[in-house]
């Protein structure tokens, strides 16, 4: 009769992948959460995005989910790297610098755009996530009008990297993108009138929908 | 008792041998004290053991149908220059072959002969290849071509052994740790040396030429006596000089040195006079270091076709550790690798290699050479391989401290060479602030090099704003800059701005601040634009400039 697995076998899994990562020489895994620094946000979450899993950055074209996840990397700290996986070809670098990431430590990678450029994209993103030189990568997808064939085997593939590289892995997506993540935590930000309201919409208990209270766009770009 | 007195003499150093030296010695100008403390290391066969380490057997299944098997045992290798061997190996030499002889001669005896030509060229490149990695524990090194180095061995009390130790490592004595070092170097390079340090550069050369033991070590003031029972070949001065002086019954070095030096004076002016000096052990003059002027490139010719990786790879981390060990020599680390594989029959693929943070070890090159050669689809089999740094960086001896991450550095090398693999060295980069008035213009790509902390990782705290090159905008900049503007059109009332239509959609106009106006490069590409950054609904905050030009709106990013 199989015993039920209990949080007990869930620790000791976990320290059996720890030293074979020793073994194989891999770098280590960051435990916790990294927070974003914007107090709203970092609110919704507890202690910040969770390391070793996907989360995803939705909302509109200027709903503040680039700033939020710059305000991530240039909280980083410690000498760390972080990668955005800039499949529009959008970041204006300038900008994130005035933000307090350090460029030097921020790689950037530009895949085509297009289908073959989504697949470049993801195929990049889990290759950066699964490295674990990486305390944070960013991946914003390019648009597309329907989801390619084949992609959801490449969308598991980065949640098996994300937890094998140990980065905080943080997706943006616009409200009407056809690719959905594999995301752990959820975010939406919204532009609603003047201001721009952050929820959580990953059905976690105490995260309902309205449950935060508005992040003002200028926080966010403060931050 | 010659024993304990050689102890005495080395215990008291080189000058004050000189004045505990026997009295005959000095007024024959024996040892002087200003004479440098040498390590000579001799290359026997140089244009041989060069051949041998540019060819390459490969290791089990992934070579070509055309090599293997039986028909690949080693054949015997003659050089020759102008139809005369000058040099051959022991298989050749087993069948008859021997220096001297005619090609015909040779061939004759030996119809499997494998003859290259003499490069003596190709002799001192290589010499000088294994000084710049002897380069790391001596502060100069001399290429004494044909075929030695003399390397300063003053500094020998500061060389670690080979696991690292210091003083007092496990071979104690300095000098043996320095010569135990310099032949280990050379190994790990594809040479087999033999190596001597004594008292001035002409004794150390020559016994390391002709000494007993493949390594030898003299002590100050006892070059004389190491010298004495060698043949005059061994000072290298010369055939015509030594052709004189067995006519006049001199047949070794120490028969040379019982000779006064006035009377060689005499008959062999200043040549014989140097030559008396030299069979005394005597040799003041210095060496003449070796200032590399080239970056490191090592190559291997396969000896049959490599038609998959792991061949190709196996044979390149060889390849790897010999760029390393000359660049690590210079204290500099490659920062950009270029992989040549020479492909079967013709042509060749060239792959270049771009590091996060330049290095000098193999280990951290090899995940990423590899990552390249995986994604690549040759058109033929692989059948050499040429491994050159083509930019380098000066780096710093590092300790590894307690909490650095070493395979972080390595992880992040394997996973950037995946990346330019598959999406193209320009997909792979990092943005560098520049000075210009233009937006789309404010950055530029440059390589991913993140600056270097501690050994290995990246433990550095990191720049804030202020401390970044280049110009930090004081306004507030958009998160994305649309790569091209979208026209706007902008209605209002009032002289207010109340909608922007955006293609075929209207959206109202919540606020509308600015302008900020930015313009300039008259001298170039001259422009002239308002920005405003406008609260769109729907939108949210983004950033609308007019043309100065012809005053139309565009949509020129997202304040996201």
């Amino acid at each position: 009769m199989a015993r039920p697995a209990g949080p007990d076998q869930h620790d000791i899994l976990s320290r059996l992948r720890d030293e074979i990562r020793r073994i194989e020489r891999r770098p280590a895994r960051r435990p916790g959460a990294l927070p974003c620094g914007v107090a709203a946000v970092d609110d919704l979450l507890p202690g910040g995005f969770p390391c070793g899993a996907l989360s995803e950055l939705r909302g509109g074209p200027a709903s503040g989910k680039t700033a939020v996840a710059l305000s991530v990397a240039a909280r980083l700290g410690g000498g760390a790297l972080s990668a955005w996986v800039d499949g529009r070809g959008e970041l204006y670098p300038p900008a994130a610098a005035a933000m307090g990431v350090d460029l030097g430590r921020l790689l950037i990678v530009r895949p085509p755009g297009g289908e073959e450029g989504a697949r470049l994209a993801l195929w990049a993103a889990e290759a950066l996530l699964g490295s674990g030189a990486f305390a944070a990568v960013v991946l914003d997808p390019p648009p597309l009008a329907r989801a390619p064939r084949g992609i959801d085997a490449a969308l598991r593939r980065l949640v098996t990297a994300s937890e094998r590289g140990g980065a905080v892995g943080l997706w943006l997506s616009a409200p009407d993108a056809v690719l959905r993540p594999p995301a752990v935590v959820r975010l939406d930000l919204r532009v609603e009138g003047t201001h721009v309201v952050a929820r959580r919409i990953d059905g976690t208990a105490g995260a309902a929908a309205g449950a935060a209270g508005p992040v003002r766009a200028e926080a966010i770009h403060a931050a | 008792m010659r024993h304990d007195r050689s102890l005495q003499l080395d215990m008291v150093g080189p000058g004050r041998a000189a004045a505990t030296a026997p009295s005959g010695q000095l007024a024959l100008g024996g040892p002087s004290g200003a004479a440098p403390r040498v390590l000579a290391l001799h290359v026997p066969g140089l244009p041989l053991q060069r051949l041998a380490r540019l060819r390459e057997p490969l290791p089990g299944p992934g070579r070509g149908d055309g090599e293997g098997g039986p028909g690949t045992e080693v054949r015997p290798v003659a050089v020759a220059d102008e139809g005369r061997v000058v040099a051959c190996d022991a298989a050749a030499r087993a069948a008859g072959v021997r220096a001297g002889q005619t090609l015909a001669e040779a061939l004759s005896a030996c119809g499997r002969l494998v003859v290259a030509p003499h490069a003596p060229a190709a002799d001192l490149l290589a010499l000088r290849g294994l000084a710049e990695a002897l380069l790391a524990i001596a502060p100069a090194v001399e290429v004494a071509a044909p075929d030695a180095l003399l390397l300063d061995a003053s500094a020998a009390h500061l060389v670690a052994g080979p696991g690292g130790g210091g003083r007092g490592g496990p071979d104690g004595e300095p000098e043996l740790r320095l010569l135990t070092r310099a032949r280990a170097i050379a190994a790990g390079l594809g040479y087999a040396t033999r190596a001597a340090v004594a008292t001035g550069r002409g004794p150390a050369r020559a016994l390391a030429r002709h000494g007993a033991a493949e390594l030898v070590r003299v002590p100050p003031g006892e070059e004389a006596r190491a010298l004495a029972p060698m043949p005059l070949a061994a000072l290298g001065l010369g055939p015509a000089v030594e052709e004189r002086l067995r006519a006049v019954g001199v047949e070794d070095v120490g028969g040379l040195a019982r000779l006064p030096v006035e009377g060689l004076s005499l008959r062999f002016g200043q040549a014989g006079a140097a030559a008396a000096r030299l069979a005394r052990g005597d040799d003041p003059t210095r060496l003449v270091p070796y200032v590399p002027q080239t970056l490191p490139e090592e190559a291997i010719e396969l000896e049959g076709p490599a038609e998959s990786v792991e061949p190709v790879l196996f044979v390149l981390v060889r390849l790897a550790e010999r760029v390393a060990a000359r660049l690590g020599g210079r204290g500099l680390g490659a920062s950009r690798l270029v992989l040549t594989l020479k492909l079967d029959p013709r042509g060749e693929e060239r792959l270049s290699l771009p590091l996060a943070q330049p290095s000098a070890s193999a280990g951290r090159w090899i995940p990423s050479l590899r990552e390249r050669l995986l994604v690549l689809r040759l058109p033929g089999a692989v059948t050499g391989l040429k491994l050159a740094a083509v930019e380098v960086a000066r780096v710093a001896e590092a300790q590894l401290a307690f909490g650095d991450r070493p395979e972080v550095a390595t992880a992040l090398d394997a996973v950037l060479a995946r990346l330019a693999g598959r999406l193209g060295e320009g997909a792979v980069l990092a943005a560098e602030p520049v000075e210009r008035y233009r937006p789309e213009a404010a950055w530029r790509t440059v390589p991913f090099r993140p600056p270097r902390a501690g050994a290995g990782g990246f433990e550095e705290e990191a720049p804030g704003p202020a401390q970044q090159g280049g110009a930090q905008p004081r306004e507030i900049r958009p998160t994305r800059l649309l790569t091209e503007p979208r026209q706007v059109v902008a209605t209002g009332e009032g002289g207010r701005v109340t909608a922007l239509r955006l293609g075929a959609q209207a959206h109202a106009v919540l606020s509308f601040e600015g302008p900020e106006r930015i313009a300039g490069e008259w001298w170039s590409a001259p422009f002239d634009r308002d920005y405003y950054r406008a609260r769109v609904e729907g939108l949210g905050d983004c950033w609308i400039y007019r043309d100065g030009a012809d005053g139309r709106l565009w949509l020129h990013g997202f304040f996201d």
